[in-house]
């Protein structure tokens, strides 16, 4: 069911000068975290205006470090005394808005909190700081023969953290499940600096799920501190194929085909014609043939003994439909020249258009064909350039419009053809967002997959674990519900300190 | 608990057709621990069961969320309900679109029957929870799993969305029918195996696989469990994944009997099989005290049948988990149960059983025939209690899946959630305000708080 937005996308907002933290509130945590755990200095507060889609612009007013668990605790509880809100921040790679301090808000980073704390290959199970990167988590597991399975875009620089706040997926999701099966436990602080011990692996729950809860969250709850992680074993062999088609729709045929064969690749990702012309076009040029209507990579992987037959099984799915080439990688060089077109579309596309807006959702796989032709040509309605590049085995499209921000003209009607877009994938059964999340991106998108009554749910459960509003204000839900804190509303005014709640095992 | 004042029977009538009410004797069967609530009433809708639900928070009557009513002696004991609201008559499949693999069914629609409407469009749900006549409302409330689980996760994997209704009688739903959602907080998770504290599911939706062309079960015999410990935690920690990695104590097939099987079920294509079949096959010879057989279709079904009925009519049953690593420490643990027993005679007539999922680091257990002699309950408990401190301490966990009242009463289904329980007690009081659903069942921190 399609119900009416709210309030329109605003593309390019920029904050205000943000106020300066009160001296003794800043002295205060300076003692906490100490003078490196500290940034105050407009210049350097710059660097924090945005996250991964730049289109938002709120230099916060403060960043806090902390180091670990005990100091993260301290900070919090501070600022709940202070009433100052926070916003958790790991790398700053989201695409949704999420990690932006609007208003009084300040930033409560987790760079400082990069160790990794064990790694266990016997367990295959990893227990990090929040701000250890997903790419390091892997390269540590490698020597062991194990890796950590969701690789967002992102992974080089993104946090598994930041991966906790967004559920996060990647291309190899498809066979091996986003963030949140992976994550086993956590520690976890409160809004009001409280700690708790969340799930572990090896438990059942007693009670609620609450790791699955805070899993996705965006923040909203409080912040994730240690981050307890399932690792799996690096496959043995891995086979890549490329299949040109001459058009979408075969392409995928071809996916359904594939999945229903049996077969479980670990990715199955599909790039359109201007898609595959943008970085044939551009230095990344993978040889893609540009008169080719789509493209599509699969790669299968698991133990070397059996992966041949697959390889050839997913090549006659790929003819079948209609495939007018396919390439097979023989070895490593070939399989990354094949993934390059893929991997680079993003970045060719940024070089033909000063902005990118890459959209974000899912639709049920067999309504992707019908749902792609709706998309073009609402985009074409806007007199506007598209390109999808796509993981077609989960449904979760990326449409990518193309545009200049300077033009106010071509924004309003980017604007108009993103909404049209989300419409359009949730009449088709689909959700607004796959991986991106919503931040303050989507927030009023949300009311078109959720009622009243589950948007009411969602404000009351953030409430349990934030009764005062201050964690992570104004993302997720749409603003009438879940106003951010009014920047007048008496911040930094001196309240009794809250006890520490020691953490148990939970 | 007081008797709340209006007969659920009589104002159930006007938002109900009567072959939808259960009054009387009729409704013995669906005891909660054997207590009868004073109806039972089967809504065939959501919209039915909402306005059911509006009414009883609105009257403050108790009610026990159900399916077929097979966990209604399970969790902790309580008093009776003054309802119980099953899903038993809500079985439509609601959407299957083969080509999403993909399905959303009612919630009272039973996992064998899901499995037929599945088997010719060559698909399946790879759930395989203990316990007989499960409907998928309730499997994904308990959030139970078998061993199954470790390859393929449990309802938490595989459950896409829900539709339900909160203790109020508001209808809505979580998640949706895509494999890949991030909008909004993720209520799937909470809801599975909250085991109807939180909402009363209506729908459920799932992610389904195309059902293995080869399904093959490898077993190897050993003179008792211990031996085979190891071989098990071998078998789990293959590169290869297997779809069960299983050790049974005193299985019957037929006319033979074995102490102890370690069993290794394969499935997928047939190329891969036959890949993976080696690696095992050769883990198995290591482990065990004979050849390595390939059960036939029959014994294999047998087999896993065996496993998921294996709690059934007993009187005593345990779920441990620690990280697979550490089964073996599980297994000598939970033979200290088996020592409680009093006297040799009942042992060697009525073995205790094992089961344990090799992959994912879980013992069940089950325990016929307790001696109940005097002071019997509270040394259980006692006995219970300090077997579960143990495992804590070796960071796994015990739960009672099943016992008899006198023993659950002291000793809690569950350990305490600790400090998080202030939270779960406030989502409860967010989707469950009146206080209604299945009262003092869960674990016990969500009765005792007062709602935020």
């Amino acid at each position: 069911m399609v119900r009416p937005r709210a309030a329109g996308l605003r593309l390019t907002s920029e904050g205000s000068v943000p106020n300066p933290l009160a001296l003794p509130l800043a002295d205060e945590l300076r003692e906490l975290v100490g003078e490196e755990g500290l940034i105050t200095e407009p210049s350097r507060l710059l660097s924090y205006e945005s996250d991964g889609l730049v289109a938002y612009r709120f230099p916060p007013r403060a960043v806090i470090l902390p180091a670990d668990t005990a100091e993260a605790a301290a900070v919090l509880r501070c600022l709940h005394r202070h009433r100052v809100p926070l916003v958790p921040r790991g790398a700053g790679t989201g695409l949704s808005g999420g990690a932006l301090a609007m208003g009084d808000a300040v930033l409560v980073g987790t760079a400082r909190m990069d160790r990794i704390l064990s790694l266990d290959p016997v367990a295959r199970l990893a227990r990090v700081q929040a701000g250890v990167v997903n790419d390091d988590l892997t390269a540590a597991a490698r020597p062991h023969g194990l890796h950590y399975a969701p690789d967002p875009a992102s992974q080089s620089a993104c946090t598994l953290g930041g991966n906790v706040a967004e559920n996060a997926g990647g291309p190899h999701c498809l066979k091996y499940g986003v963030t949140a099966r992976w994550v086993t436990g956590l520690t976890f602080v409160l809004p009001d600096g409280r700690v708790l011990e969340l799930g572990g692996w090896g438990r059942d729950a007693t009670g609620y799920d609450l790791v699955g809860l805070v899993v996705g969250s965006e923040g909203c709850f409080g912040l994730a501190t240690e981050i307890e992680l399932r690792l799996l074993p690096l496959p043995e062999g891995v086979r890549t194929l490329l299949a040109v088609f001459e058009d979408l729709e075969s392409a995928g045929t071809a996916v359904t085909d594939i999945l229903a064969s049996g077969l479980l690749p670990c990715a199955l990702e599909i790039m359109d014609a201007e898609a595959i012309r943008a970085v044939e076009a551009s230095i990344f040029a993978a040889g893609y043939p540009t008169d080719a209507g789509a493209a599509l990579v699969v790669e299968l992987d698991g133990t070397e003994a059996g992966l041949d037959v697959e390889a050839e099984r997913a090549e006659a799915c790929c003819r079948r439909a209609g495939a007018r080439e396919v390439r097979r990688a023989r070895d490593e060089r070939e399989r990354l020249a094949l993934w390059k077109g893929r991997k680079k579309a993003f970045g060719a596309m940024g070089r033909i258009a000063p902005d990118l807006l890459v959209q974000d959702a899912t639709v049920p796989r067999t309504q992707l064909p019908a749902v792609l032709r709706q998309i073009t040509e609402i985009v074409r309605a806007q007199d506007l350039k598209l390109a999808n590049v796509f993981h077609g085995g989960d449904g979760n499209l990326h449409p990518i419009i193309l545009f200049d921000r300077r033009n106010p003209d071509e924004v309003a009607r980017v604007e108009h053809a993103s909404k049209e877009i989300m419409c359009v994938c949730v009449a088709a059964g689909g959700t607004i967002t796959g991986e991106h999340g919503v931040g303050i991106d989507k927030r009023e998108h949300m009311e078109l997959v959720f009622s009243p009554v589950e948007l009411e749910l969602m404000a009351a459960v953030k409430a349990v674990f934030d009764p005062l509003g201050l964690c992570n204000p104004g993302k997720v839900l749409p603003l009438a519900l879940c106003p951010p804190r009014d920047a007048h509303a008496g911040p930094e005014i001196d309240v009794p300190a809250v006890s520490a709640g020691a953490g148990a095992r939970g | 608990m007081t008797v709340a004042a209006a007969d659920p029977a009589a104002v159930l009538r006007d938002l109900l057709p009567p072959e939808q009410l259960l009054t009387g004797d009729a409704v013995r069967p669906w005891g909660v621990w054997g207590w009868p609530p004073r109806t039972v009433a089967f809504p065939r809708s959501t919209e039915e069961a909402a306005a059911v639900l509006a009414r009883a928070s609105a009257e403050g009557w108790t009610v026990e969320p159900a399916g077929s009513g097979t966990w209604l002696w399970s969790g902790n004991s309580a008093s009776p309900p003054d309802l119980v609201l099953s899903a038993a008559r809500m079985h439509r499949v609601v959407e299957h679109e083969p080509g999403d693999l993909t399905i959303t069914v009612e919630a009272g629609v039973r996992l064998s029957a899901l499995d037929l409407h599945l088997a010719p469009h060559e698909q399946w749900l790879p759930l395989d929870p203990p316990g007989r006549c499960r409907t998928l409302g309730a499997v994904a409330s308990t959030g139970v799993w078998g061993p199954l689980g470790a390859a393929w996760g449990g309802p938490r994997d595989l459950t896409l969305g829900v539709h339900a209704v909160t203790g109020d009688g508001r209808p809505f739903q979580a998640g949706g029918r895509v494999v890949k959602n991030v909008a909004g907080f993720d209520f799937v998770r909470l809801l599975i195996g909250s085991r109807g504290t939180l909402a009363f599911l209506t729908e459920v939706t799932l992610r389904l696989y195309p059902r293995p062309a080869t399904d093959r079960t490898l077993v190897v015999r050993g003179r008792g469990l211990d031996d085979l410990v190891e071989g098990a935690v071998a078998a789990a920690s293959q590169p290869v994944t297997p779809a069960a990695v299983e050790l049974l104590e005193r299985f019957l097939p037929w006319e033979q009997r074995w102490e102890a099987v370690l069993a290794v079920r394969v499935l997928g294509l047939e190329e891969r099989v036959r890949a993976e079949e080696e690696v095992i096959r050769a883990v198995l010879l290591r482990a065990g005290a004979g050849p390595v057989e390939e059960l036939p279709a029959k014994e294999a079904d047998a087999f896993w049948r065996e496993v998921r009925l294996l709690e059934e009519d007993m009187d005593l049953t345990l779920r441990f988990a620690t990280l697979p690593a550490r089964i073996g420490e599980l297994v000598q643990l939970a033979r200290a149960v088996g020592r409680m027993r009093n006297g040799r005679d009942a042992l060697a007539r009525s073995p205790v059983r094992m089961a344990i999922h090799g992959g994912a680091g879980a013992l069940r257990m089950a325990v016929p025939n307790l001696r109940v002699d005097s002071g019997w309950a509270e040394r259980w408990a006692e006995r219970l209690e300090d077997l579960r401190r143990t495992v804590q301490w070796r960071d796994g966990s015990l739960t009672v899946t099943r016992a008899p009242a006198a023993v659950v009463e002291r000793l809690g289904a569950w350990e305490s959630p600790g400090p998080a329980g202030e939270l779960m007690a406030g989502l409860k009081g967010v989707f469950d305000p009146a206080g209604i659903l299945s009262v003092d069942r869960f674990v016990l921190d969500l009765d005792r708080h007062e709602p935020a």
